[in-house]
């Protein structure tokens, strides 16, 4: 056995090699681009030239993130902040949107009825299991019919994130409700309780812990995915620093890893916060006394409301503007609840009657007793034998 | 079949670029996995510098969007390659295949680099996430497992590979599977670097109609591709799960991957 190296021996050891390996790294990097950037030729491996790159590019930063301006005398931190703005607003609007959607989608794919659960279940795999930037270029170029006041950018992209992950969030709010005892809801109908109001009472305050984990997670995903929306010329953060980059090439560097900087520095508080509010929730503190459903509610409709202060901040806030946010949120949620309920006739129909023909054909008999099996698999009421 | 006509002239060329998206996904499946590995196992070594720098990679990939990072591999880096060490993919690979007496094989028209930085910065970017999947499922094996395979003398690395991995690798199929589905809905990103596959393919020809029935119709072609590719991985997976389960034999790493049943191969 080796003699072990003392602690704080090994401490230092750690804390060098750390420092040559992330120092060392990063500065040949930024040195490099410092290089390219300034078209000049140098030895990177000289560690004067090295350290002088290294601080010019540092210094031309700090100027892009302060004083810098494009031609028009528009300062570039502008560019950034109001690409974050815009990002907050498409997140904030979609996710309760979707979340909303998604439990319509889980409480049909749970219902007995075949009707209702055949294009609830088509629509989720349809979605999920196709890439959500086709579905934005389809939603955007090829409902050119509508007017530009229903299809623009906004409500395109909103519409897209709020359908697909609709589908996404359907599966982990079904997840949350198969956790859920049966006997839960059982005991809550011997008790008299209606059907909306077991929902409302019983089943969502227990679900809302198992599902928040997961929907947090989707909320972080959703925020690095609408960087998908600059494809519609919606002129979000990954955008904005390009267009950053194409006005002054020789700050296209500083403006790619601020961008990434600021999307690290929204996304990685947003999971320890979610961490928090899952202990939070899970300790007897918040989930005893609270109303959970009430305030998950409150809280959809706060998100809302902060995405439409984001939007109505970047044009200005006048109240001409705010009338025309609350329109088109309103032409979004039009044109995603539509264009959910075409797909499910659409999907529905192409899976359900051929479904429904070969039950037909194969047992003429029980059509019925099929659909009572499903129920019992989506487990509401213990099937009665017969 | 005149309302169809579009489609049928186009279907040749979809399906080319059809193949070009399963091509690249299966690659950059590969590569992710090579990128994934090392990382995942450095995030639990005792090691603290192995350690930091697996979790720097990790974090950052995971925390900025893979729109960002493409944009960055292929604007930055090919330039960035080009003028500091003078370094073209391009013509490497037209050198490649030179030196292989093949030229023919390079692409008539577009370049190279285009889809070998989209690969490749898919492929960083979803080494990140399968990392984590690794972890977890490693963390998942319970550790009564280890301290029991230790205290029999069986060595660190033994340990590994006979008693954790061949748990682990059981956990960590179903997470995995699911990223290989948005893996391959993800090389829809490739069209911002300009690769023809299946999704810019489908956006050239739409852009040039105007007629919204004409669209529609290649959208849902393409939607259905899409489908029936992921679908069919899910379906696969889902079978695979439903067996591994199944099945009450002792299932060692590799024949865990086997494609049948591997019970009478295998006597334990």
């Amino acid at each position: 056995m080796v003699k072990r190296i003392p602690a704080p021996v090994r401490f230092a050891g750690v804390a060098a090699a750390l420092i040559v390996i992330f120092g060392a790294c990063s500065m040949f990097l930024l040195g490099a681009m410092d290089i390219y950037q300034t078209s000049q030729t140098g030895n990177l491996f000289n560690p004067t030239v090295l350290l002088s790159h290294t601080l010019h590019f540092l210094q031309q930063t700090w100027y892009a993130l302060t004083i810098a301006t494009d031609r028009a005398g528009v300062p570039y931190h502008e560019y950034l902040l109001l690409g974050v703005g815009l990002t907050i607003e498409f997140c904030f609007i979609s996710m309760p949107l979707a979340l909303i959607l998604g439990f319509v989608l889980a409480m049909m794919s749970r219902s007995r009825a075949r009707w209702l659960r055949t294009p609830a279940r088509a629509f989720v795999e349809f979605f999920r299991n196709t890439p959500l930037l086709v579905q934005m270029l389809a939603i955007y170029s090829a409902l050119i019919f509508l007017p530009p006041s229903l299809l623009n950018a906004f409500t395109a992209g909103v519409a897209t994130l709020v359908l697909n992950y609709a589908a996404y969030e359907c599966e982990n709010i079904r997840a949350g409700l198969e956790a859920i005892d049966i006997g839960q809801s059982e005991a809550a109908q011997v008790l008299g309780l209606s059907q909306l109001q077991t929902t409302r009472l019983i089943i969502v305050p227990q679900m809302i812990p198992i599902i928040l984990p997961p929907v947090m997670n989707d909320l972080i995903y959703m925020y690095k995915d609408s960087s998908i929306l600059s494809l519609i010329t919606v002129i979000e953060l990954t955008q904005a620093s390009q267009n950053m980059g194409h006005n002054s090439p020789n700050l296209q560097w500083q403006a790619y890893l601020l961008a990434g900087a600021i999307y690290l520095l929204l996304s990685l508080p947003l999971a320890r916060l979610a961490r928090w509010v899952e202990g939070q929730i899970k300790s007897s503190r918040l989930g005893a006394r609270t109303d959970l459903t009430s305030a998950a509610l409150l809280t959809l409709g706060v998100m809302v409301l902060v995405g439409l202060f984001c939007g109505v901040l970047e044009v200005g806030l006048t109240f001409g503007n705010i009338v025309d946010a609350f329109g088109e949120l309103i032409a979004a949620i039009g044109l995603s609840v539509a264009i959910m309920v075409f797909m499910m006739a659409l999907l529905g129909g192409l899976v359900g009657i051929p479904q429904a023909l070969w039950l037909f054909i194969r047992r003429p008999h029980d059509v019925d007793s099929g659909a009572a099996e499903g129920q019992g698999q989506a487990g509401s009421v213990a099937v009665m034998p017969k | 079949m005149s309302f169809f006509a579009p489609i049928i002239t186009a279907f040749p060329t979809l399906m080319q670029a059809t193949l070009t998206t399963i091509l690249s996904s299966i690659a950059g499946i590969i590569l992710a996995m090579v990128f994934a590995i090392p990382a995942g196992l450095g995030r639990l070594s005792r090691n603290t510098v192995i350690r930091s720098v697996s979790s720097f990679y990790v974090e950052t990939i995971r925390g900025t969007p893979l729109l960002l990072q493409l944009v960055v591999w292929y604007y930055g880096a090919r330039i960035l390659l080009l003028a500091l060490f003078n370094f073209n993919v391009d013509v490497a690979y037209f050198n490649f295949l030179t030196a292989l007496d093949a030229n023919t094989l390079y692409p008539a028209e577009g370049s190279v680099s285009g889809i070998f930085f989209a690969v490749f910065g898919l492929s960083f970017n979803y080494g990140a996430y399968l990392a984590e999947v690794i972890r977890a499922g490693i963390l998942a094996v319970e550790g009564g497992q280890t301290e029991a395979a230790l205290s029999l003398g069986l060595s660190r690395w033994q340990t590994m590979r006979l008693i954790v991995l061949p748990q682990a690798l059981r956990i960590m199929v179903p997470p995995l599977t699911n990223n290989f589905i948005t893996l391959i809905q993800d090389t829809a990103f490739f069209e911002v670097l300009g690769v023809y596959e299946l999704s810019l393919q489908t956006y050239t020809y739409v852009q040039v109609v105007s007629s919204v029935a004409i669209r529609w119709q290649y959208f849902a072609f393409e939607l259905i591709i899409y489908f029936i590719l992921c679908y069919g991985l899910a379906l696969i997976a889902r079978r695979f799960e439903r067996r591994n389960g199944q099945s009450p034999t002792h299932r060692s790493l590799w024949t865990a991957w086997m494609p049948f049943r591997t019970s009478r191969l295998v006597q334990h």
